[in-house]
């Protein structure tokens, strides 16, 4: 549980973070965009406030745990959608900067392998993280469990003004 | 103290599952309410925060003011011209069925510095041998990156000392002797100074170099500058450089490699 909760919360930092810097700098996300060569002109516009936006909620639900899986699993996809566009502008040779944290366009030749390459990883890092959370969605300090925390501790109130008694529960009771 | 007898055991059980049951309910109307009022405040504070960036990208806008289409062009470039509107034809014009290359550069772009020092010379003798139309497409979309840099707008303020060269008829020298000094740190720039010895080092001497140093002053082709980017804008080109045969982009290996650029082109030609 703890796990997943330190998953969580670092996901959503990325995404707030990479979702705002996009917000503020909508000229680089569009330039980004347009570098990949992945979507018509006519997208780029809409998309420049649509990632950011997307990032920016997703980084909200995870931020509170609220449908933790469902928003995991966007996150994943959406990584996984940066993984197939960096893998292909690498394969056509194009030499851009990623956009991923603002900024945007094309970048030197220099260093080019290693950029793609630890772009990659810190993407495919971010799916593990991710799919684990898809996985076990549980988690702590997250609203999607508040509800049965508040029942549970609810419920054991009604067992205690039930029992007037000390009779323990027999349901309690340990099988000899 | 009475120990409920053995007999009431399976009603015991079953009670205990019907409380459950009715606090799992309980727990669902709960589940659902929390999700519910939850994601419409998210909701809320998403819209607030997308509203915030939208309203702050607003204050700091870096856009350019937009094209105004009678702006003052340098000597031979073209003006408000269509699907090559303020480019700079490189060479004369090539032989008829000669296809088009446009290439899109920023001089403050590492890229572009490598391809001109590359593969630049050679692409420029395609050119004067009239086997292919060559125009520069000069954007300045690294500017925004660079505003508090020792030499900010230093690819606005270049492309502008380019326009005086053209006049001065250096447009090929002028283009070379940038990005032969294109610093190692991209967004360093050069300064004024820097750009006005430029034009000496491109051949621009004497009375030409009077005429150069006061056309750069004057900021004389300053809304040519501000066209060519916004027309990168609004074509939505891919970054610098960006080369086009005839509005096709031309992959980037190709455009290192002469001899693929050549058949490309040869292939183009007479269509």
């Amino acid at each position: 549980m703890w796990v997943g909760t330190v998953l969580r919360l670092i996901l959503s930092g990325i995404l707030f973070w990479s979702g705002i810097v996009k917000l503020v700098e909508p000229h680089g996300a569009r330039e980004a965009i347009i570098a990949y060569r992945v979507f018509p002109p006519s997208w780029v516009d809409l998309l420049g406030w649509a990632l950011p936006a997307g990032e920016v909620a997703l980084g909200a639900l995870l931020l509170v745990g609220l449908f933790t899986r469902l928003a995991a699993l966007c996150t994943a996809l959406l990584m996984v959608g940066f993984i197939i566009g960096i893998s292909s502008v690498w394969i056509r040779g194009y030499s851009i900067d990623c956009g991923c944290f603002g900024g945007g366009g094309d970048v030197g030749e220099a260093g080019k392998t290693w950029r793609y390459s630890s772009e990659l990883l810190r993407d495919f890092l971010f799916t593990g993280m991710a799919v684990y959370l898809v996985s076990w969605p549980r988690t702590r300090w997250a609203l999607d469990s508040l509800g049965a925390t508040m029942s549970t501790s609810n419920s054991l109130d009604d067992d205690d003004d039930n029992n007037d008694d000390d009779t323990p529960n027999p349901l309690e009771e340990p099988t000899p | 103290m009475t120990t409920p007898p053995r007999d009431s055991k399976r009603s015991t059980r079953d009670k205990a599952a019907a409380a459950r049951a009715a606090a799992d309910s309980v727990q669902r109307r709960r589940d659902n309410r929390i999700r519910i009022f939850g994601g419409l405040a998210i909701l809320v504070v998403v819209a607030l925060i997308v509203g915030l960036g939208v309203w702050g990208s607003k204050q700091g806008d870096t856009t350019p003011g937009g094209i105004v289409t009678d702006a003052k062009v340098p000597t031979g470039v073209n003006a408000n011209t269509g699907d090559y509107a303020w480019a700079v034809p490189a060479a004369k014009p090539a032989a008829a069925g000669a296809p088009t290359l446009s290439i899109w550069e920023d001089f403050q772009c590492p890229s572009c510095a490598a391809l001109e020092t590359g593969n630049g010379p050679a692409i420029l003798k395609l050119a004067t041998d009239g086997k292919v139309n060559l125009v520069w497409r000069p954007t300045t979309f690294l500017d925004p990156r660079f505003l508090t840099g020792a030499n900010p707008k230093s690819s606005h303020r270049a492309t502008m000392a380019w326009g005086c060269a053209i006049d001065a008829g250096k447009a090929d020298e002028y283009h070379s002797v940038i990005f032969a000094h294109q610093p190692a740190t991209e967004g360093d720039g050069w300064s004024d100074q820097e750009l006005l010895d430029y034009g000496t080092e491109a051949g621009i001497t004497g009375a030409a170099f009077v005429t150069f140093s006061a056309c750069y002053d004057a900021a004389t082709y300053d809304q040519w500058v501000t066209n060519s980017y916004q027309t990168f804008i609004d074509q939505a080109v891919p970054g610098t450089p960006a080369a086009f045969l005839n509005g096709t982009e031309v992959p980037p290996a190709t455009l290192l490699d002469t001899a693929a650029l050549e058949k490309l082109i040869a292939d183009a030609t007479g269509k």
